[in-house]
């Protein structure tokens, strides 16, 4: 004699993520690993700006984790100059999850007190997936259009820090990057802007000293 | 585009549910879909018809509520839904506010035939 019955359970659609970056999180904090996780659209100038980022650390105390669908370019990019980098190949999938950070943690060095994560170019799904970072980073570039915010807001909501990039193409474009701040302001408050050139190297300095200070805020004993 | 990717969480999940319910089947799943979850309901639907074929939930009829969002503000700390950004707060007009539901996709509810 069969029984059917209805139970009710509310277990979150992400909760093997939610779980893998929680014991990630555990792990980091343990070592004093300070994460960031860098979410953009494609071109928008991630591994520029990690390049330009490099130098204002200590080399060996950075690791790079890139997310690609395909190649190892970007690892390869960094790793040219002079920093430590593994590439993530997706095959495929649109967006980093934990478990993938997961699979690349024995990886990190010793002495490492910064670990970026460049996820890969995509505006929508990684917003959805915590890696176990303590920083996010939505980056966007001035010829993608001041229209970003309103388009992706989730991506922004879940934002710590905005990077305006390509700045040194203002005055060919049409980007009106009063209204991207005004918006900014009003889509979350304390959130934090910088506008940036990685190319050229403006502002990179404020952003590295930006998060330094956040890694010292955050593990301070 | 990462709506294959939650359906197959979601077949995850029924699986690791139906071994912890010692279930026959499981004839209906009901999901919690929040408007701002970051995929869509209809292309889910889709994933999960096209991906149960090969499992044991070829026969799970799958239901979807959409969830509207509601945001606290941090002005005032009252409740309002929101459907367009950034959020305007229709008690005090401060803009910005939390997201306190709609956010996310749960799933809701079973129903299971037990032996």
């Amino acid at each position: 004699m069969t029984k059917i019955i209805k139970e009710d359970i509310s277990i979150p659609i992400l909760k093997v993520n939610e779980e893998i970056a929680q014991e990630l999180r555990e792990f980091f904090n343990k070592r004093k690993i300070f994460v960031i996780n860098i979410i953009s659209s494609p071109g928008a100038g991630k591994t520029t700006f990690l390049e330009k980022l490099l130098s204002f650390f200590e080399k060996n105390k950075v690791f790079i984790l890139v997310g690609d669908i395909e190649t190892e370019r970007d690892a390869k990019r960094i790793r040219e100059k002079g920093g430590n980098s593994y590439q993530i190949v997706t095959g495929g999938t649109c967006h980093l999850e934990a478990i993938m950070i997961k699979k690349s943690i024995s990886l990190i060095p010793e002495n490492t007190e910064y670990l970026f994560i460049e996820n890969v170019g995509n505006l929508v799904c990684p917003a959805s997936y915590d890696l176990g970072e303590h920083l996010r980073i939505i980056m966007l570039s001035t010829p993608e259009g001041d229209d970003k915010l309103p388009k992706y807001p989730k991506a922004f909501l879940t934002g710590d820090v905005i990077l305006i990039n390509k700045i040194d193409l203002l005055p060919y474009l049409n980007f009106d990057i009063k209204k991207v701040e005004e918006e900014a302001k009003k889509i979350k408050e304390n959130i934090k802007i910088f506008k940036i050139s990685a190319l050229k190297g403006d502002n990179i300095k404020e952003v590295a000293e930006f998060i330094k200070n956040k890694r010292k805020e955050y593990f301070k004993t | 585009m990462h709506e294959y990717s939650l359906a197959n969480n979601l077949i995850e999940i029924l699986r690791e549910q139906k071994k912890e319910k010692k279930a026959k089947k499981i004839l209906k799943v009901e999901l919690d879909f929040g408007k701002l979850s970051g995929a869509e309901p209809f292309l889910f639907e889709e994933a999960f018809e096209i991906l149960k074929k090969e499992t044991e939930f070829k026969e799970t009829e799958l239901k979807i509520n959409i969830i509207e969002p509601e945001i606290k503000c941090l002005k005032c700390g009252k409740i309002f839904n929101a459907l367009s950004f950034p959020f305007l707060c229709p008690f005090c007009e401060n803009f910005g506010g939390e997201i306190i539901k709609g956010d996310k996709i749960f799933i809701k509810s079973l129903v299971i035939e037990n032996f």
